[in-house]
């Protein structure tokens, strides 16, 4: 059993309170308390996660060391191996990343910040670089570029768990949210002289070209046209021999197919919001320290169980 | 559903399981006042993350999702006498009827089994102490279970929409999928009903034996191998609240293994480990 120094007046308080069974106790608990809030608050991003989380859990190391020092040498080995390791991963904790924050992305609108939380007050960081985003169904393809320079680029999995790395970057879904200015129209077309209808999706500004060559652009778009008609899309057909411009209407699916003169009856299906994507960044680090710590943990945990069989057949 | 969660949850479980059913007698009352604590806590939890204000006292609501998983939503066209036509979308989602009713009645029975286990002595039958929190969290959670019904079509919207005073819609239009709307925290409220169900087994069959403390630390160990499974399947660390979780319950299980003079401290951690890592599974 090793043998301590004597200590006085206030070391030996403070000794008195590290080395005290009910310290581990009460540090875990308000780690616990810590993790809850975390658990409803935005994440990572709570100011006090430093005295509720860190500060703790570095304090739990020494407790637990303290504690076990009256105890068998065997089980004193295993408490500071864990407790090296718990240090460790606490290390590798820090060494994998910081300064998180959220960045908003949207198909139209890229973006060059992202909001950190600095001491309690919102902030905004620079990227270095223009992050933009289109959403597609095998998830977010994300670019992050300047003019001159093409940083990188990564598709993002919409299951919301994974982390894409771009540059010195570290991003995660945190949410889809929906767009607030309409995108694109959602067109069904039918051939006027007979034949299956088909659906195309087409952007502001931009056109879809169908298989007899005829033209279709979606020139603007209002989400309640006047504020009393609803959605609306101004579309522009060109085919051979012809031109039309006109605006059409969510649910009149028959105007344009009694009055058109375009080889294609357009019906207006939705005007869609493009979705937003709120992006969880961080300063991308190394995982691996904070791995081996808790690898250490693994292994103590397991020797103190074997320890403890030895001491009882003992 | 992430799996290193579920590791992390079968360590607490696992933890539990050594101090129910093979410790001292009076080691077991405490393991048992944690598991009702503990089923308490994660209805608490259930209250606090299924309520979109974030605060207690509100309607809870259920928002609808399609096959796919996407919010399904619903573009009501509104024309008020004398005023002007109005295009609304909006996502579909139910209020739980009775819900708030059902989780407080969990809620104050975990509390009230918890404390009675806390007693070193049985107040009335053996049974009664645990089978008030197994009681209550299986009532709710067999309630928000069977909030889950598919609906679709037209009948689904006028359904919905019959919840409401909305005499002034023209026109709505129908989601292209069938759907279902779920409550959250359905899948940590059956975790909380089996936590007090085990409690109640072990007041029903008492099997002390020396030893079962020795599960504490393998069940820490399962929950850091969770963390590590986590960081390898995200391929990094953000600090979100289901790492913030992990992190808390492999810490917390580690100082209930490593306490051994104290079934009261050691039970409290297991406990408190079992409700983050339910809440964080279910949430």
């Amino acid at each position: 059993m090793p043998r301590l120094p004597r200590m006085r007046g206030p070391w030996a308080t403070a000794w008195a309170v590290v080395a005290s069974p009910w310290t581990p106790w009460a540090l875990g608990l308000w780690v616990a308390a810590g993790a809850a809030l975390g658990l409803v608050s935005e994440p990572g991003q709570h100011p006090a996660s430093g005295l509720v989380l860190q500060l703790p859990a570095a304090l739990l190391v020494f407790a637990l060391v303290a504690r076990d020092l009256g105890a068998s040498t065997a089980r004193l080995r295993w408490a500071a191996l864990y407790a090296a390791g718990l240090a460790t991963a606490l290390v590798g904790g820090w060494l994998a990343g910081g300064e998180a924050g959220m960045a908003e992305v949207g198909g139209a609108r890229p973006t060059e910040s992202y909001t950190r939380t600095i001491a309690g007050r919102s902030a905004a960081a620079h990227l270095g670089a223009q992050l933009g985003a289109t959403l597609s169904a095998d998830g977010a393809a994300l670019t992050l570029a300047m003019k001159e320079h093409h940083v990188g680029e990564a598709v993002l999995p919409l299951d919301g768990v994974r982390e894409a790395h771009i540059g010195r970057w570290a991003l995660h879904l945190v949410d889809v949210a929906p767009g607030d200015e309409p995108a694109y129209a959602r067109l069904k077309l039918t051939p006027r002289g007979g034949g299956d209808p088909i659906e195309r999706a087409v952007r502001t500004g931009s056109g879809a070209a169908l298989e007899d060559g005829t033209q279709i652009a979606v020139l603007r778009l209002s989400p309640d046209f006047g504020r009393a008609l609803g959605p609306a899309a101004q579309i522009q057909v060109d085919w051979e021999g012809g031109s039309a411009t006109a605006w059409h209407f969510v649910d009149s699916p028959d105007l344009d197919a009694r009055v058109g003169a375009a080889p294609w009856a357009i019906e207006l299906v939705e005007v869609a919001t493009e979705p937003r994507l709120v992006l969880g960044v961080r300063r991308d680090g190394p995982i691996g320290v904070a791995l081996a710590g808790f690898g250490v943990m693994i292994a103590a945990l397991l020797g103190l169980v074997f320890a403890g069989r030895r001491e009882g057949r003992s | 559903m992430s799996g290193a969660v579920l590791l992390s949850l079968a360590g607490c479980a696992l933890a539990l399981l050594g101090g129910l059913f093979a410790s001292s007698p009076l080691s077991a009352r405490r393991y048992r006042a944690a598991a009702a604590l503990a089923a308490a806590l994660i209805v608490g939890g259930v209250w606090w993350v299924a309520d979109p204000r974030g605060d207690f006292g509100h309607p809870i609501t259920a928002e609808a999702v399609d096959a796919n998983g996407a919010p399904v939503s619903t573009v009501l066209v509104l024309q008020r006498d004398g005023g002007r036509r109005q295009v609304r979308r909006l996502p579909l989602r139910r209020p739980v009827d009775g819900a708030e009713y059902a989780l407080w009645a969990a809620l104050l029975l975990g509390l009230l089994g918890g404390g009675l286990q806390y007693r070193t002595r049985d107040v009335g039958p053996r049974w009664l102490a645990p089978a008030l929190p197994a009681a209550g969290a299986g009532a709710a959670a067999v309630m928000f279970a069977r909030m889950g019904g598919l609906e679709s079509g037209e009948a689904g919207v006028r359904a919905w929409l019959a919840r409401f005073e909305v005499g002034a819609v023209q026109s709505f239009t129908v989601p292209d999928l069938p759907w279902s709307a779920q409550p959250e925290g359905t899948v940590a409220l059956g975790v909380a009903a089996a936590v007090a169900a085990l409690a109640l087994a072990s007041a029903l069959w008492t099997t002390p034996r020396s030893g079962g403390e020795r599960l504490i630390p393998i069940g820490a160990a399962l929950a850091a191998a969770a963390v590590i499974w986590r960081m390898i399947e995200v391929g990094g660390l953000p600090w979100r609240p289901a790492e913030g979780a992990l992190w808390a319950v492999a810490g917390l299980l580690a100082v209930a293994g490593l306490e051994r003079s104290s079934a009261l401290r050691a039970s409290t951690l297991v406990g408190a480990a079992l409700a983050l890592a339910a809440v964080a599974l279910g949430a």
